[in-house]
Parts: structure tokens; C-alpha cells; sequence
């Protein structure tokens, strides 16, 4: 289906990113650490590679630029995983999980009114 | 209410992307022109050519109706400026014009693995279609020109075509993206205060 807006985001984004502000999670951002977050506590972390595939999120280098802003966001870091040495992976940090468990909170907040 | 989806525009919408098109695209020939006359190769060639930059963000936003906006741009640029009363030299360049835009966004989907609506593109992949558009485009209208005996030196003008438009097409996007960031900053402005 032709479609006049998405192709001027496509557009838009290709020529000019749209710009991160520190502190505040763009859809895309939230929806990689989302998928980075599960991937890691079902066992099945991520490397860099492996989430630049997640086509729904986007494309692979909106994924890398992602990637790059979640790390200097402090909430994703790229590490060796066990005794594997091999591959690094993407590993939410502290910030991460204090991240979900304030909109966890939220969640339970909102649920109660 | 607008979805954005071309199928669904009424006509009068449709018919005004069409002449807004046109007009800005015969507009961008004469800017063309008032900035960048000292870069003319020969006539019809330049080394700066802003509409060819134009074409392919409005083939790309637009779709066929961004097309039929090239088509008939080109049409009144070269019915006011390069008319020599032969109707079919001029209105062959002007399909030829459009034609070249149309192919471009048709191949650049088939070749570069795009969305109908553009996703996966990237900044490379923008610059690989302005420089398919250019080389296209060049490529038609000089052999259009050598046919009629309207080019001296076709590989020359070919070249210097083909790389007026590929330049154009670099500043229109420039433009495009100085647009876009202002227009994201005045915005994040707004909300802070």
C-alpha cells in the first residue's frame, strides 16, 4: 500500500536521523532494549549481529545507531558471557533492569486506579 | 481524513500534488538558472542542475503522482525556455525526463531490497539512486539529443550531465535534511518551553 507519510519518515530518516536526547527512549530505542532484555534473561543474549537482524525493530543501521545510544544511555553493554570468550554479547545493565522496574511499577500504579 | 495512502486521496488532493509538483520543479529550473548560469556547459547542460535533484525526491515522495508533476514541469520549462516549434522533440524530452524518474524508484526497489514505502533505505542507498537517476536520465536525453542532432560531443555531455544532476540531486537532499533538523529543533524548542 503506497503511503505518502511512511515513505517520507523512511525518507526523512535516511537523510536525517532523527536525534536521540540523552535521557529520554525514542520507540525504536525501547523496542531493541525490549528485545535485548528477553533475548538475555531467557538465555539466548544477543550479539551485535544477531540484533541488527531484528527486522521489526528496523533497519539494520538504525539498530546499530540504537545500539550505540542504549550503551551510551548506560543501559546495554557489550561482554563476554560465561566461560565463552569467543562472542561478545549485548547485556542489559543495573540501569536496564531499574528502567523496567519502573515502568513495571507504573503498570501496578495505573492497574490500581 | 488524510491516512497518507495514495490510493485513498480524493482527486482534487491528488490533482494538487500533481501541480504543486510541477510548478515547484519548473520553479527549482529557474533558481537553477539565477544561482548557477556561470555553470552551463553548453545548452541544456550544466554542471550545477538542481531539478534533477527534485526529481528524484519527488518520485520518491509522491509516487506516480510525482511523475506526472516531473512530466508537466518539464513540459512548461521547455514549452517557455528551449522551444524551437518542434512539438514532439519537446514533449518527447519530457517523458523521457519522467520516464527516468519512474524507472529509477522501480529499479531502486527492485535492486537495493526496498519497501514499497521506502523502509531499509539509507543515506548510501539514496546516494546509489541519485547516481542511477543521473546516469539515466543523462543517458536518455542525450541519446534523444544525438538522434536529433542536438549534441556536438555526446560522451561529454553525458558526463557533465550526468554529473550536474548527481551534484543537484546532493544539494536538494542537503536542503532537505537542513529542513528536516531545523524543523526537529524548533519542535524540541517548543516543547521544552
Amino acid at each position: 500500500m503506497k503511503n505518502i507519510y511512511l515513505t517520507f519518515l523512511a525518507l526523512a530518516d535516511a537523510i536525517s536521523p532523527a536525534q536521540m536526547t540523552p535521557g529520554t527512549l525514542d520507540f525504536e530505542s525501547k523496542k531493541l532494549l525490549e528485545v535485548i532484555y528477553l533475548n538475555y534473561v531467557n538465555g539466548t543474549a544477543l550479539t551485535v549481529s544477531d540484533a541488527m537482524q531484528q527486522k521489526p525493530v528496523g533497519s539494520p543501521a538504525t539498530i546499530h545507531r540504537r545500539i550505540d545510544f542504549l550503551r551510551s544511555e548506560g543501559l546495554v553493554e557489550i561482554a563476554y558471557l560465561g566461560k565463552n570468550k569467543r562472542s561478545k554479547y549485548l547485556k542489559p545493565t543495573e540501569a536496564a533492569d531499574t528502567y523496567f522496574e519502573d515502568i513495571n511499577q507504573a503498570l501496578l500504579t495505573a492497574l490500581r486506579q | 481524513m488524510f491516512n497518507g495512502r495514495i490510493d485513498t486521496l480524493p482527486l482534487h488532493i491528488k490533482l494538487l500534488i500533481v501541480v504543486l509538483s510541477a510548478l515547484i520543479y519548473f520553479e527549482s529550473f529557474r533558481l537553477n538558472h539565477f544561482l548557477f548560469s556561470d555553470f552551463q556547459f553548453t545548452q541544456r547542460v550544466h554542471w550545477v542542475y538542481l531539478p534533477g535533484g527534485l526529481r528524484l525526491l519527488l518520485v520518491l515522495l509522491f509516487f506516480d503522482l510525482g511523475v506526472a508533476g516531473i512530466f508537466i514541469g518539464s513540459l512548461m520549462m521547455n514549452y517557455v525556455y528551449f522551444f524551437d516549434g518542434d512539438h514532439v522533440f519537446a514533449v518527447a524530452v519530457s517523458a523521457l525526463v519522467a520516464f527516468s524518474a519512474w524507472l529509477t524508484r522501480f529499479l531502486s526497489l527492485q535492486w537495493f531490497d526496498l519497501g514499497e514505502n521506502l523502509t531499509g533505505l539509507s543515506l548510501a542507498i539514496i546516494f546509489k539512486m541519485a547516481l542511477l537517476l543521473a546516469v539515466l536520465s543523462s543517458l536518455m536525453l542525450q541519446c534523444w539529443f544525438y538522434i536529433n542532432g542536438k549534441t556536438s560531443d555526446f560522451l561529454n555531455s553525458f558526463m557533465v550531465m550526468a554529473l550536474g544532476k548527481f551534484a543537484g540531486t546532493l544539494i536538494v537532499l542537503s536542503i532537505f535534511s537542513v529542513v528536516l533538523r531545523s524543523l526537529l529543533e524548533m519542535s524540541s524548542i517548543r516543547k521544552k518551553s
